[in-house]
């Protein structure tokens, strides 16, 4: 069933860290990258997973990284974690098609909740592809 | 502003105050509205098919802007909402964006941003509107067929040629021709394409 990964995008490598960690103690498969912009040259659009994506990690004020994160959330389940308080980057990313937004800080139970969710959104996507 | 003239912009909020003024804001640019006191008094007096937005406070005593996001929901009712609110915070926003809304603005807001959001809605509302009416009369259209134009028409959609039409109907490839030429003028669309197109918009309707 793991056929799908949990990436974890934050400039935080505290953050990093703690989502492995969560992730994997919770049986799923995650990979780690510091910048939208070196996940975006690792993994292509078709590779099954889901997004956990720390707001602070890209920039959301322009008009083309919104259509970029659009994209994003066109093939993939994406949970954005945002500075507390952000309702307009809120707004904005529920607009554009996030699954989720979430702020920090997070409480671990709740966070991994919805990345569970997310995952199993991913899961069963790549499964009506096939 | 040639669309707006039939669109409504529906203000609902237990505050008189701030009714009034979205409504004046509204007014001044030509924009026609409706107040609500409360969400219970705006579902009594909803019709599906007026056009136009609802500016909808997420506090209110009775009934909750939420609630009555997942009322109109529930109705499958396509009005596009904007959400204001006092006191917002992260999952309040998430929740009304979660419930379909399509904006989420805190108090106090800058009058433009209101506006703004509200034009985009009623061109939202008026898009959704004419694709709907699109739809409807595919279908209707559709009943108006001989059985033959129906496999021709059948045949169209997936994709097929006049050549091949006419071989898996066994009819000659000049008739199959009239038939699609026919089609697409009930039809009102330019080509096989364009035909497919008004298709899936009326079965998305479904």
């Amino acid at each position: 069933m793991a056929t799908t990964t949990v990436y974890v995008v934050s400039g935080y490598a505290a953050i990093r860290d703690s989502l492995s960690e969560l992730a994997a103690a919770a049986g799923l498969r995650s990979e780690a990258h510091a910048s939208l912009e070196t996940w975006l040259e690792a993994v292509r659009p078709s590779q099954p997973g889901c997004l956990v994506l720390d707001a602070s990690a890209s920039d959301f004020s322009g008009a083309e990284r919104l259509e970029q994160f659009a994209s994003i959330c066109a093939v993939r389940p994406v949970l954005l974690l945002i500075d507390r308080g952000d309702v307009p980057v809120a707004v904005r990313a529920m607009r554009e098609g996030a699954v989720d937004v979430l702020e920090k800080p997070y409480r671990d139970a709740n966070l991994l909740e919805h990345i569970q969710r997310a995952d199993t959104a991913a899961a069963q996507a790549s499964e009506a592809k096939r | 502003m040639s669309e707006s003239g039939a669109q409504t912009v529906f203000i609902v909020d237990d505050d008189a105050a701030v009714r009034d003024s979205i409504a004046e804001l509204v007014g001044s640019v030509g924009l026609r509205s409706q107040c609500y006191p409360s969400a219970p008094a705006f579902l009594d007096d909803f019709r599906p098919e007026r056009a136009g937005c609802l500016v909808l406070d997420v506090r209110m005593a009775e009934m909750s802007g939420l609630e009555l996001q997942q009322k109109l929901n529930e109705l499958a009712a396509a009005i596009p909402v904007i959400v204001l609110t006092g006191h917002g915070d992260v999952p309040m926003a998430v929740q009304a964006m979660k419930a379909g809304a399509v904006e989420f603005l805190q108090k106090p807001y800058r009058d433009q941003a209101l506006l703004d959001s509200i034009n985009a809605a009623l061109v939202a509302d008026a898009a959704a509107r004419r694709s709907q009416a699109g739809a409807a009369s595919f279908a209707q259209r559709r009943a108006t067929l001989t059985e033959r134009e129906r496999e021709v028409l059948d045949h169209l959609l997936a994709g097929r040629t006049s050549k091949e039409i006419a071989r898996a109907l066994s009819i000659s490839p000049r008739t199959a021709e009239a038939h699609r030429h026919n089609l697409l003028q009930k039809f009102g669309a330019g080509s096989a394409k364009e035909l497919v197109r008004l298709s899936a918009a009326s079965s998305a309707k479904k």
